[in-house]
């Protein structure tokens, strides 16, 4: 029996991810869904969609950030993906930075500048 | 948005070298981890008990994880901080030797998520204590959670040597 | 009085199901009488929205009780009303400093007479619904704030001389849950335990009223992170239910198929945690290993790793499962051999086994008593499982079993027993769904989410712990009254006297472990 768990413990493999050394390889093979990400500007600033669905307002647009401009929080975003799925013009996809982490609060918001005018 | 000749957008840049020695001056090589669950779903502690498995075996880093409070560098806070957890929180950060560093882990941590308009809910971590780094995510893959602990460390060098 | 309305589809082919109204005494009589019987269970215990909803004056006053008969097939609602008049027994009286609960200012509270007195499994919930509303359950035996830990803590039953007493938590080793335990101790002898949960209290079903169900269903996977499937479809069973929308069989499936794949995480994660409790670090790591190869199996099928988002309302999940379903096939039998493998080594293991051996027992009367649900129950013998009774529709065709331990015995070994039991037929389950999804190219009717009468609706699921059960009461688009029953609620009350059943401070890790139970699913 004692045989059989030191071989058990010893031969199984290797799986051990190398992260942090070697991150690109290492995160290219998941596709989790972890926080959204904004692609690029909006043209429809009429558009409501994304700030309507978002459950926590951690999508917020108009006049206080800027004319059209889009702000995302996703220190306040829970993942449920309705903006991917709600936006048709696919300013918003999951991260593929899977391992977002900042040292401020302030560092999880970005801004994009709205409207068609601006190129973003 | 991956282009393939190399970084993705959303992509910034973390050093990878020289983390082992930083532990190394900071911490002797040993980063000893209190994780305490003010309110959250489980699924955060899921996660947080990932970064011990095979797969990441952070144990490779220098980090662990210790039961008591007294012996921690880094207190990592999951949950929606609940009306009760609240003092508990505090009594745990107060027992904490010096230098000490506080992760926010999760939505419900950094913003409340759904449970932001709970009646139980307190506020955010960074209303209570003060946070180092904020690693976002419903739940936050181990990943996100490595980076969350490199950083907070890195920031605290950069503090140290203005 | 508001009269919510049963929806004429049901989700559960050949039961019934109908609503009682009754003096509240006669109630109360007639739900004891039923659960005394042994074939009925308690899907739900509470109050239902009253008369004040409307006028906006006094909150709920009506209890419901839901009772599932499995002889007869039968499901009833049963509703009474409160009386007015206790004078005394606030819940305020018990703190220093006031709550807010919703009838802080008033001085008379109406009653009803105790189910608990007369059947366990009510204790905790009873105790739950006088701090909330100030109702009075007159005859319970041990009315207690249980809410406000930071205010409460139980106090010492075993007294003496050599008596030691141990506060545990709510900090405590490793990476856990907040939970304080209250150990009544001689020498290393555990002569008495209580838990004081609901330090993570949430107000989740506060929270939801006057959501949209849409809405509600994120904070339905956010009651216990992991048994995000379980809750999502039972939630989703019981909105489908009261909109009067019958899920299409395809949608069903995917559920089934998603509830399994949440088992076999969660199974293999018990297995990690009742290895490290007994020291086999090799194994824990080996369960740790096929854990994370799991969440990585369900973020490849579904895109989250805790199935977040997968279960939806009234539609069938976003998945490829062309894709998906070579993933799984592929994936499944290389950590099944694995799991297999270690489980086999383990119960070869004499220190294992002799550590689990009579650890925790839990006897059968307790688990009938309490109206244990889960491979907790079923290693104490008893067939409770609803995929076998109220969802057997769905699940006969899939070769599911309900798995009760051959021995029976109720302690540690049992219950790790069952769950390896359940591993291969949760495997199976998958196995036997995989090739019917993705297939179907029905075009579902869409499901409209305004209900304008009130209607109420309950939703079943089996998650990794046992039966949750769901009730929602819905009007104008939005949830009324929202009654969360998780699988741990109905298991905590038992795991202290499990603990206390003639073992040993160094059992306490291995008891633990082995119930698997979750403090957020209770705190809600």
């Amino acid at each position: 029996m004692r045989a059989e768990w030191l071989l058990a413990g010893l031969a199984s493999g290797r799986v051990t991810t190398t992260y942090p050394r070697q991150r690109k390889q290492e995160l290219s093979r998941h596709r989790w869904n972890s926080v959204p990400t904004m692609n690029g500007p909006c043209s429809d600033t009429a558009c409501r969609g994304c700030s309507e669905v978002c459950p926590t307002e951690a999508i917020t647009r108009g006049e206080a950030y800027g004319n059209a401009a889009l702000r995302l929080d996703v220190g306040a975003c829970i993942a449920c993906g309705r903006c991917v799925d709600r936006c048709p013009e696919g300013v918003f996809s999951w991260a593929e930075a899977i391992d977002r982490a900042e040292v401020g609060k302030e560092l999880l918001i970005s801004t994009m500048e709205g409207g068609a005018d601006h190129d973003g | 948005m991956t282009a393939d000749h190399g970084i993705p957008a959303d992509w910034d840049e973390l050093e990878e070298q020289g983390m082992s020695a930083r532990l190394a001056r900071y911490f002797g090589h040993s980063l000893h981890i209190r994780h305490i669950d003010v309110g959250s779903c489980n699924a955060c502690e899921s996660e947080v008990l990932a970064l011990s498995n095979p797969y990441y075996n952070f144990h490779r880093l220098g980090l662990f994880f210790t039961h008591s409070p007294r012996h921690a560098d880094v207190l990592l806070v999951t949950g929606a901080l609940t009306q009760a957890m609240a003092p508990v929180l505090r009594e745990t950060y107060d027992a904490m030797p010096r230098p000490r560093l506080v992760l926010a882990a999760g939505v419900c941590a950094l913003h409340g998520g759904v449970f932001a308009n709970s009646s139980r809910f307190v506020g955010p971590v960074d209303s209570v204590l003060p946070v180092d780094a904020y690693i976002p995510g419903c739940p936050p893959n181990p990943y996100a959670l490595l980076q969350g602990l490199l950083k907070a460390i890195r920031s605290r060098e950069e503090v140290k040597s203005s | 009085m508001m009269q919510p309305q049963l929806a004429e589809t049901l989700p559960w082919q050949g039961w019934r199901m109908h609503t009682r109204r009754d003096d509240v005494r006669d109630m109360i009589a007639l739900v004891a009488q039923a659960l005394a019987g042994g074939d009925t269970e308690l899907l739900y215990y509470g109050f239902a929205p009253g008369d004040g909803e409307d006028s906006g004056a006094e909150p709920a006053r009506e209890l419901v009780a839901v009772t599932m008969d499995r002889s007869q097939r039968e499901v009833i609602w049963r509703f009474g009303r409160c009386e007015a008049g206790h004078p005394e027994k606030s819940p305020q009286a018990y703190f220093s400093s006031p709550v807010s609960t919703p009838q802080s200012a008033m001085t008379v509270y109406p009653e009803f007479p105790s189910l608990a007195s007369q059947y366990p499994g009510a204790l905790w919930i009873e105790r739950e619904m006088w701090e909330k509303t100030g109702c009075v359950p007159v005859g319970h035996p041990d009315l207690r704030p249980i809410l406000h830990p930071e205010k409460v803590l139980p106090d010492p039953v075993a007294r003496g001389s050599g008596t030691f007493h141990l506060p545990l938590g709510p900090v405590r080793a490793d990476v856990t849950e907040s939970g304080f335990f209250l150990f009544d101790t001689i020498g290393e002898q555990i002569m008495h335990m209580q838990p004081q949960l609901f330090y993570k209290h949430r107000d989740i079903e506060k929270l939801a009223e006057g959501m949209t169900a849409e809405d509600a269903l994120l904070l339905a996977e956010r009651i216990s992170g992991t048994s995000t499937a379980a809750h999502a479809t039972a939630f989703c069973r019981a909105a489908e239910q009261a909109l009067g929308y019958r899920p299409s069989l395809q949608n069903e499936r995917e559920r089934m198929l998603f509830g399994e794949m949440e088992r076999l995480y969660n199974h293999v994660h018990d297995f990690s945690q009742i290895a490290s409790a007994t020291g086999m670090t090799v194994a824990q790591a080996q369960f740790a290993r096929a854990k994370e190869e799991l969440l990585r199996l369900n973020a490849e099928v579904t895109g989250s790793r805790y199935l977040r988002g997968a279960v939806r309302l009234g539609r069938s999940a976003s998945v490829d499962w062309e894709r998906g379903a070579a993933r799984l096939s592929a994936g499944l039998p290389a950590i099944d051999r694995r799991v297999r493998h270690f489980v086999r080594l383990l119960l070869h293991t004499p220190t294992f086994i002799d550590r689990l051996r009579p650890t925790g027992i839990v006897e059968r009367e307790w688990a009938k008593a309490y109206g244990v649900v889960g491979p907790v129950a079923r290693a104490c013998g008893l067939a409770v499982d609803a995929r076998s009774d109220c969802l057997r529709h769905l699940y006969e065709s899939t070769g599911h079993a309900c798995m009760t331990a051959e021995d029976a015995f109720g302690d540690a070994l049992s219950r790790f027993r069952v769950r390896v039991r359940e591993w291969d037929v949760s495997q199976r389950i998958v196995l036997e769904l995989l090739p019917s999804l993705g297939m179907s190219t029905l075009v579902e009717t869409e499901l409209s989410l305004a209900a304008d009468r009130g209607s109420m609706g309950i939703g079943v699921a089996e998650s990794p712990r046992g039966r949750v059960s769901h009730v929602l009461f819905y009007k104008n688009g939005k949830v009324v009254t929202w009654g969360i029953r998780a699988a741990s609620a109905w298991n905590w009350p038992v795991f202290g006297l499990a603990t206390a059943n003639g073992n040993i401070q160094t059992d306490f890790p291995i008891i633990d472990a082995s119930f698997g139970l979750s403090y957020a699913g209770l705190d809600r």
